[in-house]
């Protein structure tokens, strides 16, 4: 065995067993000296502990910290304590989920994002240190880079040093250019439309002096605006930003935008009335009483569009249904009769129309139109070429058109083509009359077509339909024929088509699945709705066959067929 | 392109051949290794595909995972992960054991793999609700994990001076190891992270300096001031470990591992700490094994959960490398991962076998000194590329700290301090407070 004295370090040199760092062996009691090497070590560490860890401290306090351009921060610089300095150019945003506080600053090489977390960004917000949209800023923080994409963290609040720009002097909107972008400008205009989209309040702005405009997107997780109206004057104090090519400008928060004239009360009764032709581009945004005949009506969706003349001039109001589903007689709402509005003046696609928004704002009055005749089908001539009659006759052929259906009709003194398109053909009540044998009575206007005389019926409830001959299918069906999908073309939006094709690809969504079908000639996405694909989840499987009948749209400029019920698809076995 | 099944499988054991030779170098982390391929070498963009980069980084963590086990029983040169392993383990090693030792750990390594698997459905679907569960308490939930470490310093010397005060110093002696330690590193960290010294371009490296400073300069520096010789080795045939001994080594390192993998800062080092004390075991072969799971789940599980799509799951050293670089963008890109980790573990475990084998010959011939001396010149060398002058000034005081538990008795974890400290009380947020007492602000 080995002398214990000559036992290595570790080893307790009386009983032997390894004792590692104790100096007492816990075995036998025994003390043991430690070597020098051990010594030296222990007065070093214990040394080097307190002496280094100030050393370090002071370093770092001494250290300044370094201020970099945006662009130099990159993956590199991942955790670096670093400063910034610039210009916010996104209002700050909260986010209640991540209790952070959220805003973007610009310098000249670049933009970056800014964060707060939790008891920082509630350390900001209390201490009123939160920026506001044109401050300038100094910011200290950690570097995170994620994905690619540098931002700091802003994790000590009073390393955020904010100076406000100083206060601007009112710029005309016709003045704003790229060169004022991210600057802080102050701007005196009239609010000339309020929408709210998906995202923002989109506030238009239009200048006092000219017809120059420029929006203001209000985001709603920044701050709540004061009330504004649409006709209103505000002053705005904000930063001018770009979007999608667009100047526009970003108010620094509500009290950024203050109301100095409110657009004038005005009611129906109170209101004078004026002459179309006397209303301009520089009423956009304000109030105008009208009088007129309705020339025509136009079906759009969720509304119509009556188009007004009173001898001056001509204008369109949009009235939405949601108006017309409050007025006391909306059957006078057609041509011939009198209008008299009060409604707000927009421009829509360069061409001036008037907004109802108020059916108390709507006066309806039969017009002193020409009565319609009563004729039988053989004396209708030339000379009744635009006036309007009556006839009743027996449908002795029936042809489905493009966007529209065509019928003769036949009385005792002769025959005339009959023309209903499918707007109307919408509200004719049991169209699946329209068949070869039955009855009918119209009211319509007698036009002339490559030299034949035929009868447009403009309205589905001025066709009475009787008899039993039914059609097996709706006339608004009958019109559609099964279409290639390389024939979907964008004039078709809105319109319902029958297409066929195989499934290539399905994507789930939110509220249902997309299908890509495929033809020959082409390929187009299909939107099955939760209801609808509910019902077809089944048999609408990635190659099967299958046709599908529904209505065109558009989402983000694509084409695609939306079917309304599950029996509109067709799953070929 | 997106890469190929068999493409992810042979860079990933190109990796894992690749990090086997560079685990056996002492103290050599394996994160230090591919920081200086992502940052230094263009991140090898010129030989290998940028998609693929991340499985060879997959390959090489499942070596390092394997075979550093080699270093922490025969070399004494732990990672933080593995300081548990060094008492049980070099007894073993004192008796002529270090081979089971070290294929025990191993294969604790295989069944950290196994555990990966089995858990990875669960953790895809809960994960992500615990960690947004637990993300706002996180705070004083690394609190308590500080505490329980420091209380459970707990009596712990054996010895006993010969007076009153020599016997109330002697008492204390470990428990104020213990309690210097945590808050010097802690500090330390604290101040690195509020104003770090170093230049914003090294910053990415920023804690580099600091854990090589803790964790292995420390085990370096006393290999070469000790004499140790390492007694002959057995080399057994089998190695006895019952199938009991592995569900109760998988469950106690896996929870360990899981822990760590878990929450953020944790690492498998307390991790191991916390599960072995929950499921405490008198088996010195369970501890071991049930440390190699530990590992084995922090390391290629937090690596493996950054290949999930959308999770954000991952955590650890590497990830954050990885982050600013690579996105992962297919849910097949984690399964292939999942193949490749368990393929690569497998293939660690044999070379683990084949490499125990020679370095218990080579010992026998070559001088600890030396490659303790060559590791130390090695891991200046990094830190000097990483960081600079300034780094290896913050790794000194570091390593004067991580002397600290290993010559006055102390629990070397109490070092995680470096990370449990700062961002315990940033989250609590206190930091501007401190920062401001200090006068860092």
């Amino acid at each position: 065995m080995e002398p214990l004295e000559k036992r290595e370090e570790g080893y307790c040199q009386s009983c032997g067993r390894y004792i590692g760092a104790y100096k007492i062996c816990p075995y036998c009691g025994a003390r043991i000296d430690e070597r020098l090497s051990v010594k030296v070590l222990k007065i070093f560490s214990l040394a080097f502990t307190f002496v280094g860890v100030i050393a370090v401290y002071f370093v770092a306090k001494s250290a300044e910290l370094k201020k970099v351009p945006v662009s130099d921060i990159k993956e590199e610089m991942n955790y670096a304590v670093v400063c910034v300095e610039g210009i916010v150019t996104r209002a700050p945003s909260y986010n209640p989920e991540a209790q952070s506080i959220i805003f973007y600053i610009e310098d000249t090489t670049g933009s970056i994002r800014l964060t707060a977390y939790r008891n920082d960004a509630d350390a900001l917000r209390s201490a009123g240190k939160v920026p506001r949209l044109g401050d300038k800023v100094e910011a200290c923080g950690t570097v995170r880079v994620v994905e690619g994409n540098p931002s700091i963290i802003i994790n000590i609040p009073e390393r955020l040093v904010i100076t406000p720009p100083p206060a601007p002097e009112i710029t005309r909107i016709e003045d704003i250019t790229d060169t004022l972008l991210n600057k802080p400008v102050k701007i005196r205009a009239k609010i000339l439309s309020i929408k709210q989209t998906a995202g923002p309040i989109n506030v238009l702005l239009g200048s006092l002096e000219s017809n120059a405009k420029i929006s203001m997107p209000i985001f709603k997780n920044q701050f709540t605006p004061p009330e504004l109206n649409e006709g209103d004057t505000v002053e705005v104090t904000g930063v001018v930003s770009k979007y999608k090519e667009q100047l526009q400008i970003q108010a620094r928060d509500s009290l950024s935008i203050v109301v100095v004239g409110k657009a004038p009360e005005l009611d129906f009764e109170s209101a004078q009335i004026q002459s179309i032709g006397s209303i301009t581009r520089k009423m956009v945004g304000e109030k105008a009483k009208i009088k007129g005949d309705i020339i025509s009506t136009r079906k759009i969706k969720n509304g119509i569009l009556v188009n007004v003349s009173d001898g001056t001039g001509k204008i369109t109001i949009l009235v939405w249904d949601s108006v017309i589903r409050m007025l006391q007689n909306k059957e006078l709402l057609s041509e011939g009769n009198i209008i008299t509005a009060l409604g707000t003046v927009e421009l829509y696609k360069e061409t001036l129309e008037l907004k109802l928004e108020n059916a108390d704002d709507i006066e309806l009055v039969p017009g002193k139109k020409e009565p319609t005749k009563r004729v039988a089908i053989g004396k209708i001539d030339k000379s009744y070429v635009k006036k309007s009659v009556e006839i009743s006759g027996k449908i002795t052929r029936v042809k489905d058109i493009k966007n529209g259906k065509l019928f003769e009709l036949s009385d005792e003194t002769g025959k005339i083509d009959v023309v209903i398109w499918r707007k109307a053909l919408k509200y004719v009540k049991n169209p699946e009359l329209i068949a070869v044998g039955n009855e009918a009575t119209l009211k319509g206007e007698v036009d002339e077509y490559k030299g034949t005389l035929e009868i447009i019926i403009k309205r589905g409830e001025e066709l009475k339909l009787s008899g039993t001959s039914k059609q097996t299918t709706s006339p608004l069906e009958a019109t559609i024929s099964t279409k290639k999908i390389g024939e979907i073309t964008s004039s078709m939006v809105e319109q319902i088509v029958k297409v066929s094709g195989k499934v290539q690809k399905l994507r789930k969504i939110s509220k249902g699945m997309i299908a890509e079908l495929e033809d020959e000639t082409g390929r187009i996405s299909v939107v099955f709705w939760s209801n609808v694909w509910d019902k077809v989840s089944d048999r609408v499987i990635e190659g099967a066959t299958i046709s599908v009948k529904g209505k065109v749209k558009v989402y983000k400029d694509q084409l695609e067929i939306i079917p309304s019920k599950a029996t509109d698809i067709t799953v070929e076995e | 392109m997106e890469p190929t099944f068999l493409e992810i499988v042979l860079i990933a054991i190109l990796g894992t051949v690749i990090s086997s030779l560079l685990a056996i170098i002492p103290a050599l982390h394996i994160y230090n290794v591919i920081a200086i391929i992502l940052f230094t070498f263009g991140g090898l963009s010129t030989i290998i595909p940028q998609a693929l980069l991340p499985y060879l980084f997959l390959g090489m963590v499942c070596g390092y995972v394997v075979l550093n086990t080699i270093t922490s029983v025969f070399l004494s040169a732990p990672d933080e992960s593995m300081i548990f392993v060094v008492l049980p383990g070099q007894k073993m090693l004192l008796a002529g054991r270090g081979y089971e030792a070290a294929i025990i750990t191993g294969f604790g390594s295989i069944l950290g793999g196994v555990f990966l698997f089995v858990i990875t459905p669960f953790v895809i679907k809960f994960l992500p609700v615990v960690r947004r569960l637990l993300m706002p308490h996180l705070y004083w939930i690394l609190a308590a994990v500080s505490l329980y470490m420091l209380q459970s310093e707990w009596p712990k010397g054996t010895e006993r001076g010969k007076f009153g005060w020599a016997r109330f110093l002697e008492a204390w002696r470990h428990l104020s190891a213990g309690l210097l330690t945590f808050f010097a590193s802690g500090l330390l960290g604290f101040i690195v992270m509020t104003r770090n010294p170093l230049p914003p371009e090294r910053s990415f490296q920023s804690l580099l300096p600091i854990f090589v400073g803790l964790f292995a300069i420390p085990w370096v520096l006393i290999n070469i001031a000790s004499k140790k010789e390492i007694p002959e080795q057995f080399n057994p045939k089998t190695v006895d470990f019952g199938i009991s001994s592995a569900i109760v080594a998988t469950i106690a390192g896996g929870l360990g591992g899981l822990l760590a993998a878990t929450f953020p800062i944790l690492t498998a080092g307390i991790g191991g700490l916390l599960a072995g004390q929950a499921v405490a075991s008198k088996d010195e072969r369970v501890f071991v094994a049930s440390q190699g799971v530990s590992k084995t789940v922090y390391y290629a599980g937090a690596f493996l959960f950054f290949f999930l799509p959308g999770a954000r799951l991952g955590k650890g050293g590497l990830v954050a490398m990885l982050r600013p670089f690579f996105v992962p963008t297919s849910a097949k890109g984690f399964y292939y991962a999942l193949a490749s980790m368990l393929l690569s573990l497998c293939l660690a475990f044999f070379l683990l076998i084949l490499y125990t084998k020679i370095i218990i010959k080579l010992l026998q011939k070559i001088s600890y000194k030396v490659i303790s001396l060559v590791t130390l010149f090695l891991l200046f060398m990094i830190v000097y590329l990483m960081t600079g002058f300034y780094g290896i000034g913050i790794s000194i005081v570091a390593t004067a700290i991580g002397l600290l538990p290993v010559l006055f008795g102390s629990r070397r974890v109490n070092c995680m301090g470096v990370l449990l400290f700062p961002v315990t009380i940033n989250m609590a947020g206190y930091g501007g407070a401190l920062a401001k007492f200090l006068g860092l602000v």
